[in-house]
């Protein structure tokens, strides 16, 4: 059973800034699913949920395959995180052209994940330091597009938990 | 002027060496078509480690190393995932196992997409599609547990 502690352990600057927990830990979809609204697909290239006309990894390297994806979804590279009105964001972690994770701005400024196997929360940008093993700490990419004005509630205020913890 | 303090040669353990028991280090060294001399009534020698506990130890480290990545093939550097490949096929029914129970279940179906050449997902479009169709494929080839 994967734990806030896990977590924590592994995230030590997600323990000591603001954060909600916004799902209970679930296998069923990871953070690309999440940016999509997806629940039902863990989308990725490798051998995973994922569709044939996008692109396929070359090599080792697969960060183009999720970029294309997010240019399907509206989605247009830009260069700063802060929530600019009008407009939606996602960020981008990766290290020498490899995805490893991807988070959602909300309209309030805190971003929305999906961690992996684990839960869904709201957090700040740079509270996923996942340098207990893996070298990132920091987002690379950052993207725009159109807020069109949609619900954002499943990410503000999550879908499974009544109330936060 | 220095003084020279004469030792006796070391001692080596090799594979001929039938009468002595084998070191904790030596590692056991399945070799594809050479048949197993042990009597079939005799138990595996101490040394040889117990696969199942062995693999035990790695999933869980690999499973909460591995709860907050989102991309599973980044674990594929991780030592406990390679652990795992090295167990190679005898991994295979203690992964299946592992399927029946929501968790960590795309770490498990990346490693058996390592150990084998299908698919992670199977062609299928949810997790728990592709695990319950790698546990029908496990049945089908002798890989349960």
């Amino acid at each position: 059973m994967i734990t806030h502690q896990t977590l924590y352990d592994r995230m030590p600057r997600l323990a000591t800034s603001e954060h909600h927990w916004t799902s209970n830990p679930t296998d069923d979809y990871n953070c690309v699913g999440w940016v999509r609204t997806d629940l039902k697909h863990w989308w990725s290239p490798w051998g995973f949920h994922w569709p044939d006309h996008l692109p396929k990894p070359a090599g080792s390297r697969d960060l183009h395959c999720f970029v294309a994806l997010f240019h399907e979804m509206g989605y247009q590279e830009c260069t700063a995180p802060d929530y600019e009105p009008g407009y939606l964001k996602i960020a981008i972690y990766s290290t020498n052209d490899v995805f490893h994770h991807v988070a959602l701005q909300l309209r309030n400024g805190l971003w929305s994940s999906k961690v992996g196997q684990a839960h869904d929360l709201s957090h700040e940008l740079h509270a996923l330091d996942a340098s207990f093993f893996f070298d990132y700490t920091e987002p690379t990419l950052f993207m725009r597009r159109e807020d069109r004005g949609e619900p954002m509630a499943l990410q503000e205020t999550g879908l499974l938990l009544p109330g936060r913890d | 002027m220095s003084s020279c303090v004469a030792y006796p040669p070391p001692t080596y353990w090799t594979p001929e060496d039938e009468d002595n028991a084998a070191p904790a280090w030596v590692p056991t060294v399945v070799v594809e078509g050479k048949p197993d001399k042990r009597p079939a009534d005799q138990p595996p020698p101490q040394w040889e480690p117990d696969i199942k506990t062995q693999f035990d130890v790695l999933a869980e480290e690999l499973a909460a190393d591995g709860a907050g990545v989102s991309n599973t093939r980044s674990l594929l550097s991780h030592p406990a995932y390679l652990g795992i490949l090295a167990l190679g096929e005898r991994a295979i029914p203690l992964l299946l196992n592992r399927l029946e129970s929501p968790g960590a279940r795309p770490i498990w179906l990346t490693l058996l997409g390592s150990l084998t050449t299908f698919q992670p997902g199977a062609g299928t479009e949810t997790i728990e599609e592709a695990a319950a169709h790698w546990v029908s494929w496990g049945k089908l080839h002798g890989h349960s547990v």
